[in-house]
């Protein structure tokens, strides 16, 4: 069961990512004709998760801190919400970000519809009733 | 603000961003012909948008912003109507400095961006309805 | 059983149909496997199997198990997990009723 409860962990990382992601897409859309630009993406999933800070602990790091102290914001220097930003490089089509912004979502209703799945496989198990 | 909201707000500001420019662009092109009144007078003069990024505290993100409607200042050809009000003392008349094909791209292009930036509110929407579905019993 | 029926053979030349002695499927040689070993077996597959669906899904967390591989996965220990706790209730029920049973 341990390795179950680090499932859980993962799976609830790889949500909470793919959530933030889709804001850096939606970001660079919505600023795909504003001249000067730079589109910007998270590091991949499994290189974010080694530097990863949760976002709520970021109070205690003063000098990560961007906004007025006392507040927590949701960027600050290279981080979103604790995930790394990488630069995705100057001339990034409309498209390109669409299919990104499609498999992104594609990747969020499998991640979401696992954690439902094992969470009943693990409700089911604990029930005494059939 | 959590990261989907977010995202709902920021495209919200891209569709707003691409509205503009579509009205900009119709203006353009529903005035491609608008000529002067009086002798030597000026015709419609083509206007242009620009968008600039914007940091919304709140969200934590960029938005777009549009930073202003200007008016192009390219020179204005010069057609030979000599009936006309607007002739000058050779007979020419300016035109708007409006190209139609320039303007039908844009408004094409501006019309894929409105609709990418709805997309992402679409695919956020579907985000926040799973989110809330693991919610359910079975 | 189906070996019994076996025995049961048509031959035109005997005049019909004749009934030979049935044949026991178990011989001297056959192993003896006992049910509990035989349900413990079948719970350890089961386990395996909702493993497989664990480590699949890290997988494809981390992007590196297709679509199809973790939800094929997943299906298959759903099934397993259903099926052990219909198994496991259904053993619950008849224990019940045998203790309910007048001595």
């Amino acid at each position: 069961m341990i390795d179950g409860i680090n499932l859980f962990q993962t799976v609830t990382q790889k949500v909470d990512y793919l959530a933030v992601r889709h804001t850096m897409l939606a970001e660079n859309v919505a600023n795909a004709d504003t001249p000067g630009y730079e589109a910007h993406d998270l590091k991949p999933f499994t290189e974010a998760l080694r530097t990863v800070q949760p976002a709520g602990m970021l109070a205690t790091h003063g000098r990560h801190m961007v906004a007025q102290s006392g507040q927590t914001t949701f960027r600050e220097e290279n981080r979103v919400q604790g995930w790394e930003i990488e630069p995705s490089g100057n001339q990034i089509s409309l498209e390109e970000q669409m299919i990104e912004a499609a498999d992104n979502t594609r990747d969020y209703e499998l991640a979401t519809q696992l954690m439902k799945k094992h969470v009943s496989m693990l409700k089911a198990t604990l029930s005494t009733r059939g | 603000m959590d990261a989907i909201s977010a995202t709902m707000k920021i495209a919200a500001s891209g569709l707003e961003a691409q509205s503009l420019r579509v009205r900009t662009v119709s203006e353009n092109i529903a005035n491609a012909n608008s000529l002067g009144s009086a002798p030597g007078a000026d015709p419609y003069r083509r206007k242009t948008i620009v968008f600039e990024p914007q940091f919304d505290k709140v969200l934590g993100a960029e938005i777009v912003n549009v930073k202003k409607i200007g008016t192009d200042p390219g020179d204005f050809s010069l057609s030979y109507d000599p009936s006309h009000p607007a002739a000058d003392a050779q007979g020419y008349v300016k035109v708007p400095n409006v190209n139609p094909l320039i303007e039908m791209t844009d408004m094409r292009e501006a019309t894929r961006s409105y609709d990418a930036n709805l997309n992402i509110i679409e695919q956020a929407r579907g985000m926040a309805m799973s989110t809330i579905a693991l919610l359910d019993d079975r | 059983m189906i070996e019994a029926i076996a025995g049961i053979g048509y031959s035109a030349a005997a005049g019909g149909v004749q009934l030979a002695p049935a044949q026991s499927v178990y011989t001297q040689d056959t192993p003896k496997v006992s049910f509990g070993d035989a349900m413990k077996a079948t719970a350890m597959k089961q386990i395996e199997t909702v493993q497989a669906s664990e480590q699949t899904t890290m997988a494809a967390m981390h992007g590196q198990a297709s679509l199809q591989e973790v939800v094929q996965a997943t299906v298959k220990a759903e099934l397993a997990v259903e099926t052990a706790l219909a198994f496991r209730n259904k053993t619950i029920e008849a224990y019940q009723e045998i203790m309910r049973m007048p001595v």
